[in-house]
């Protein structure tokens, strides 16, 4: 009779307790199943709307690369609800003695700045030295070679340069940059560009020769996509101290719905891609 | 005051709203999957109307002619009652008031979604020399 008694009393409420696990059970699943479906829905709308801003930027972008913009926004297409605005699209460097920055580029890939004006051919940099930046990173340290095109008075000729920030391989003779007044590699230097980026090292180059036509810049070593720019080492009072204007930087903006895409174009007139660079720029005659 | 047997109301009052709580639950099941479907077939229709784009892209800009075309890809016959055109047209006067020479490229992707029809339109600009040519 007692071990009845203990028996029932413990019992008590217990279907209560199993119920509530089954619920709670039940009740997780079920709210599993209405939240996916509605973050997939979210999710896919959102993406169809970042779709059709991506389409509406690259518009955008094509509408800039034929011509100006007059209105705000500058592509518009009402039956699918997208717009595009542009930024941009002048040619940089915009002012006399400003920096031309390229955007990141990978290990061999070729960074081009005229030194010459570009449509002309004629001379516009004159001077015998340029500050040149590279590389944003103190671990994946990248190295640079610079080709310096010009033209000796009947042919024209390179000047190749090599820049590292540590002795990595003393049998390539590559020149380690040692920190003074002008360079070093400290992670920490700005072309004064507003919106400019930060870079490992700064180099003047000296002792360039006259009729300087372009200049080809190559990172090298490193791993990830890293940024080149170039300046002018006197940048007022002089002439023949600023970077022809050669680049266009065009940033579209599109828009639908509440989502908006932004693209960057980075465009130069007439680069010679860089699988070239060993044979137009070659001194000796190619030989399959 | 001895002990009752029985439920209390407490206990009855729990259950049902848990059991209440618990169909609402089950019968939103169904919905929720065809939800999830729904947000599937409207991520494919999204994905050939941009290849669609892409191809345009990839033709000279010269070889680019106007007119209506359908679009042709195997992933539509996973869209129930799919059907696709794009449309290639000069450039909105109202947008090229330059006389730029670009082409406007309307991609549309149509399919039936139990009792309506749902659509995904895509709308991008292809220039001369520009993107990709």
């Amino acid at each position: 009779m007692i071990y009845l008694k203990t028996m029932s009393k413990s019992q008590v409420g217990q279907v209560l307790l199993i119920l509530l696990l089954v619920m709670a059970v039940g009740l997780g699943v079920g709210i599993s199943v209405i939240q996916r479906s509605v973050s997939d829905v979210s999710t896919s709308s959102k993406v169809e709307q970042s779709t059709r801003a991506f389409s509406a930027a690259e518009a955008g972008i094509e509408k800039a690369l034929q011509g100006t913009c007059s209105s705000d926004p500058c592509v518009n297409f009402p039956e699918n609800n997208s717009t595009a605005s542009i930024m941009g699209g002048g040619l940089l460097p915009a002012e006399p003695g400003q920096a031309l920055e390229y955007p990141d580029i990978s290990k061999e890939k070729i960074a081009q700045f005229y030194l010459a004006d570009p449509a002309t051919g004629n001379n516009y940099y004159t001077q015998s030295s340029l500050d040149v930046y590279w590389g944003n990173s103190s671990t994946d340290k990248a190295a640079v070679e610079l080709t310096f095109i010009y033209f000796d008075g009947a042919t024209f000729r390179n000047n190749k340069i090599f820049y590292d920030q540590i002795d990595r391989v003393p049998s390539n003779g590559f020149i380690v940059i040692t920190a003074n007044a002008t360079d070093n590699c400290n992670g920490n230097n700005t072309t004064g560009l507003v919106g400019g980026a930060t870079f490992q090292c700064k180099k003047r180059v000296s002792g360039l020769q006259a009729n300087l036509k372009i200049l080809r810049a190559r990172l090298l070593y490193n791993n990830t996509d890293q940024p080149i720019a170039i300046k002018p080492t006197n940048t007022t009072g002089c002439s023949g101290c600023s970077i022809p204007p050669q680049a266009k930087v065009i940033t579209s903006t599109g828009s639908a719905g509440s989502t908006k895409r932004t693209i960057q174009l980075f465009s130069e007139d007439a680069v010679v891609p860089f699988f070239f660079d060993y044979a137009i720029f070659s001194a000796g005659d190619i030989n399959k | 005051m001895g002990k009752r047997n029985g439920v209390s109301l407490i206990e009855l009052l729990l259950v049902v709203t848990t059991v209440g709580f618990l169909i609402f639950l089950v019968g939103n099941i169904p919905n929720s999957i065809n939800l999830v479907g729904k947000a599937g077939r409207q991520s494919l229709a999204r994905e050939i109307a941009s290849k669609q784009i892409e191809d345009k892209r990839a033709i000279q800009y010269v070889n680019l002619a106007n007119g209506e075309s359908s679009v042709s890809d195997v992933r539509l016959s996973s869209l129930p009652f799919a059907s696709g055109e794009v449309i290639v047209s000069d450039c909105d006067p109202s947008i090229c008031n330059h006389e730029e020479n670009a082409k406007k490229v309307m991609v549309t992707i149509t399919w039936k979604e139990s009792t309506q029809t749902e659509t995904v339109t895509l709308e991008t600009l292809i220039g001369e020399g520009g993107l990709n040519q």
